[in-house]
């Protein structure tokens, strides 16, 4: 029998010993029968030195190739063995994890805060319960007067101070009326919370709800300041495609004021001519009303308006989330539902 | 507030299509709601803030519509008649610092029919309906110049006309049919025997303007805002007039509206001017002067409007400009600006026409706050805490049902004056009811168990006034064990803040039917406890439900840092004891006793077992405490670790309502 093909009939041998082998005693008997000491390889490579020298070298790198190809093949029918025996079968599902976490305007909440903390600006909350020269006169707004009709008012069966009845604070600004009394130029904060209107609930109004207030006072505060800080803050928090609209309005505690609109994310991402359903076709959403503080406003907290300039903002929490993350129903905020607090688990 | 497009041609040509002048009206602060077209004419549905009261009329729409298109309006003043004056009639004004003002023009031999088409079409697309021609007319010329005007039928005004504040209890029957009841809030206009208008909001049934009417008196009259609206909330309306009165009205445009009123009645229901009476007199407005500072301008923008710019901007509203000392315009407030008094609001007036989009977008300077951990932070802190130890932070309101607070908390809560709803009358005491509430909607949707936690304040009324206390609550609801879950987190977070001297004391609480209270740092910072089964039931609550408050500001107060404590490093050995404790002994005894004999050996202590049931008292539980016993100095060999342990169990043998197993 030539040599090549003596090798052949081994390689075949070893190809059915090989595929009958189940357990690592076999296969080590197969090892030692193929490449042991006594093998037909090691019988084959014995002879070599007695062959003619062309015939040397081609049939020692043949039979060196085939005991590589056949440890080799032993090597990964060793390790076939072992994962069928220790292995498992991966593709059942992964198992429920249902922990805690917090709720959704939570995390809205500090997400807008942390925003402008990386601006410099500190957080400071203020309280619910407070007087009407707080939620009113010191913001400018009259007692009697229209511009207090979208500040419709809870009161309170509390006997009144000597700053007026109480109340459940409307709006975060007059967190901004007690911060500015007590503290002195420079200084940027904001203020989140709870803020409560009689308002008739449906899918866009709740009687309670929060907003977040932001304001600085400088000496060099400009209506620019308050334009760079509010795009660094929509670009932060909306994604950096965004732009904004600033359009004048009226607030009674600030001036010159202005409502500031987003440029509309949804057709921003769409590109269709269909009407948009979050900005109704106008590209513009509304988010927030700013302007810089009213002089009636520093000097009632016994800050020089000749001396210090400031701007402010203020913006609905729940809107921003229902914005973001596509909320058509104000309410699912408080009713709770674990298969909606579980949606926005953090 | 809604306007046409054809009215406001009337004083200015619009050369741009409706919808662009939509969007450079709402650039300018007067924002279009929504545009559409009717017939040839196109409506604008557009927010009025409240300081501009001069866009409630189509002249000072026109004015804005004007400087938008940089053109001006040309409006006709109609010449105004004083005479003949109305003889034998008196006119008498009882409330002066309420009315200054009281013109009646007299016209008689009316036809009241329908009004033009061209007139109506101006009132419908204003929102306004249509009547007649002599009422028609006095809306008309309201909603152009924006004083509202009040039409009588003359015949049956019985007398004399009074303006007076309503007698207690008056009655008034309105053009709407309703009767309200009056007081001194409400200001009038009477005659001889009874009330025939409300000054500024609303004039009565008995001489409501009819197809009879023969004779027209005219009222055209300043009232003052602040009567208009106690007036109008104390009677419960709200009307075109009254909205108007409320913002103010330009008094210089009295005269003119009445005027033209009486004309078009003249004109279209072919009625004679009989004369006019006079009450009060129009008050003067002085000339209002501002100085405008272009480096404060600038100072306060951000940006440097060239002054060219800004007398050109302020001359296209109306505005007059006179150049002072460099870099100052005085600037002359046209009168009919009741809204502008000072330099910052000629500064909204320069930046809403030059464009806020021309602002550049900067970044101030802010100095960095201290550093100092606030409440917020705080707070956010043990959100994340709870959450981190399985409980779902939920958001419930603040405001609750008072009963219901009272049922379960026994502080009196500060209740709402003008409460929205029956289930939201007070402040929340407590924050039991709300976590309950949505512990049963989740049941009822098939999630029987939670572990909920909410971070909020919850009110109360005190001796000083009242309390407003940032409050941590949980709720646990399943099988009894739950309770240890709530325990146990009470005392990881406290773990977690370091607080010093961490215990728990029972303690009997109203509604509860067993209770814990949460001391640490030598003060009490919560309780929890087992609600009880009335509570429950009344809330349509079955099974065990565990609920504790916190309250974080004393957390906050009591956390300290944290440092490294150094541990053992030899082996700890544990043993098992078991036992059944029977009442009135209670568990804190074993580990009171098991600290107090094991000592510092006492590495800690487990309880891997429970149980109640057969086999034992049905009072008493059975339990297997596991000991670990270390040493700092030394590995304690078993010989040593069974002395301790037979130390401590015949130690808990000598105790009664214990019984070493």
């Amino acid at each position: 029998m030539i040599a090549r093909e003596e090798i052949a009939q081994i390689v075949q041998e070893f190809e059915t010993d090989l595929a009958q082998a189940g357990s690592a005693e076999a296969l080590e008997k197969i090892r030692i029968k193929y490449l042991g000491r006594k093998s037909r390889l090691s019988r084959m490579f014995a002879k070599i030195p007695s062959l003619p020298p062309r015939e040397k070298g081609v049939l020692g790198k043949e039979l060196n190739v085939t005991k590589q190809k056949i440890a080799a093949k032993l090597e990964e029918k060793s390790q076939q063995n072992a994962q069928a025996e220790e292995g498992m079968d991966l593709t059942f599902p992964g198992e429920k994890i249902s922990h805690g976490g917090r709720h959704l305007l939570s995390r809205v909440l500090e997400d807008i805060c942390t925003t402008f903390e990386n601006l410099g600006f500190s957080v400071k909350e203020g309280a619910e319960i407070d007087d009407e020269w707080h939620n009113f006169s010191a913001l400018n707004i009259p007692l009697e007067h229209p511009s207090r009709d979208v500040f419709d008012t809870f009161y309170l069966n509390l006997p009144a101070q000597g700053k007026g009845k109480l109340l459940l604070r409307s709006h975060t600004s007059p967190s901004q009326i007690h911060f500015m009394e007590e503290a002195s130029p420079p200084f940027a904060i904001v203020s989140p919370g709870r803020v409560y209107r009689p308002d008739q609930v449906d899918a866009t109004h709740s009687f309670m709800f929060h907003q977040v207030e932001g304001f600085a006072v400088s000496e060099h505060i400009r209506f620019s300041d308050l334009k760079g800080v509010l795009l660094r803050f929509a670009k932060t928090y909306f994604g950096p495609g965004v732009e904004l609209r600033f359009r004048p309005h009226f607030f009674p505690f600030t001036e010159p004021s202005a409502e500031v609109d987003i440029s509309c994310f949804s057709c921003a991402a769409r590109d269709s001519d269909e009407k948009c359903s979050i900005c109704k076709g106008s590209r513009w959403i509304e988010i927030l009303g700013c302007g810089m503080i009213h002089p009636h406003v520093l000097s009632a907290c016994k800050i020089d308006p000749q001396r210090y300039r400031g701007f402010a903002f203020g913006m609905g929490v729940e809107r921003i989330a229902m914005l973001r993350y596509r909320i058509p129903d104000i309410r699912l905020f408080y009713e709770n539902d674990v298969r909606f607090l579980e949606q926005f688990r953090s | 507030m809604r306007f046409s497009l054809n009215f406001i041609r009337e004083m200015v040509p619009v050369s741009c299509e409706p919808r662009e002048l939509a969007r450079k009206i709402t650039l300018l602060g007067l924002e279009v709601e929504n545009l559409e077209p009717v017939g040839d004419d196109w409506v604008y549905e557009v927010e009025v803030t409240s300081n501009r009261y001069d866009w409630l009329s189509m002249v000072g729409l026109s004015r804005e519509v004007a400087a938008a298109l940089g053109t001006r309006i040309s409006l006709e003043y109609p010449e105004i008649r004083t005479s003949p004056s109305l003889e034998g009639f008196i006119l008498r004004i009882d409330a002066p610092d309420d009315c200054p003002w009281y013109l009646g023009r007299r016209i008689t031999n009316v036809r009241v029919k329908e009004s033009s088409a061209r007139l109506k079409e101006r009132l419908l697309h204003s929102g306004l309906p249509a009547v007649n021609n002599v009422v028609d007319a006095t809306n008309y010329c309201m909603l152009k110049w924006g004083t509202p005007l009040h039409a009588f039928d003359a015949d049956k005004i019985q007398g004399n006309v009074t303006v007076r504040y309503a007698r207690d209890r008056e009655s008034f029957v309105g053009i709407d049919g309703k009767t309200r009841t009056l007081s001194s809030q409400n200001l009038v206009i009477a005659d001889a025997e009874r009330v025939i208008a409300l000054a500024g909001v609303m004039g009565a049934q008995n001489t409501e303007v009819t197809g009879e009417t023969k004779n027209v008196f005219l009222e055209a009259a300043l009232f003052a805002p602040v009567r208009v609206r106690r007036s109008r909330r104390a009677a419960g309306i709200e009307s075109e007039s009254s909205y108007r009165f409320e913002r103010s009205v330009f008094p210089d445009y009295i005269e003119y509206a009445s005027e033209e009123a009486a004309r078009i009645i003249e004109r279209d229901a072919q009625g004679e001017f009989a004369g006019c009476v006079c009450a009060g007199r129009k008050p003067e407005e002085g000339k209002k002067e501002v100085i405008l500072a272009g480096e404060d301008l600038r100072r306060t923008l951000g940006v440097q409007v060239p002054e060219e710019e800004v007398e050109g901007i302020l001359s296209s509203l109306g505005f007059s400009c006179r150049r002072n000392t460099p870099g100052t315009l005085t600037v002359t407030v046209p009168a009919f600006r009741l809204d502008v008094d000072r330099e910052e609001d000629l500064y909204e007036e320069i930046i809403r026409v030059y464009g806020y989009e021309r602002i550049p977008a900067t970044l101030p300077p802010i100095q960095p706050g201290t550093g100092k951990e606030s409440l917020y932070s705080f707070k956010q802190k043990i959100r994340v805490m709870c959450a981190q130890l399985g409980f779902q932070e939920v958001v419930t309101y603040s405001i609750g049902e008072e009963d219901s607070l009272r049922a379960v908390c026994e502080r009196d809560p500060v209740t709402l004056v003008n409460p929205l709803r029956a289930q939201e009358t007070a402040l929340r005491t407590t924050l039991f009811p709300a976590l309950l509430q949505v512990l049963r909607y989740n049941r009822n949707r098939s999630r029987p168990d939670l572990s909920i936690f909410e971070l909020a304040d919850r009110y109360g009324v005190e001796k000083t006034g009242f309390s407003e206390i940032p409050t941590l609550a949980f709720l646990v609801s399943g099988q009894r064990e739950e309770f240890f879950t709530l325990k146990g987190a009470l005392r990881e977070i406290c773990g977690r803040l370091n607080i010093a001297d961490v215990e728990f004391r029972e303690i009997t609480r109203a509604h509860f039917s067993s209770a814990l209270e949460l001391r640490g740092g030598g003060t009490v910072l919560g309780w929890a406890g087992k609600a009880g089964r009335k509570e429950c039931d009344a809330q349509g609550v079955s099974g065990h439900v565990f609920y504790g408050e916190v309250d974080v500001e004393a957390l906050q107060a009591r956390q300290r840092p944290l440092r490294f404590v150094p541990f053992s490093q030899y082996p700890a050995v544990s043993r098992d004891v078991s036992l059944i404790i029977r009442p009135p002994a209670r568990f804190q005894q074993v580990r009171v006793l098991i600290e107090r004999r094991a000592g510092s050996y006492l590495e800690g202590l487990l309880v891997v077992d429970r149980y109640t049931g057969k086999e034992i008292p049905a009072d008493a539980q059975a339990v297997t405490v596991r000991i670990s016993y270390q040493s700092r100095e030394k590995t304690l060999t078993s010989e040593e670790v069974d002395a301790l342990h037979t130390g401590v169990r015949e130690e808990l043998q000598n105790q009664t309502g214990i019984l070493v197993r």
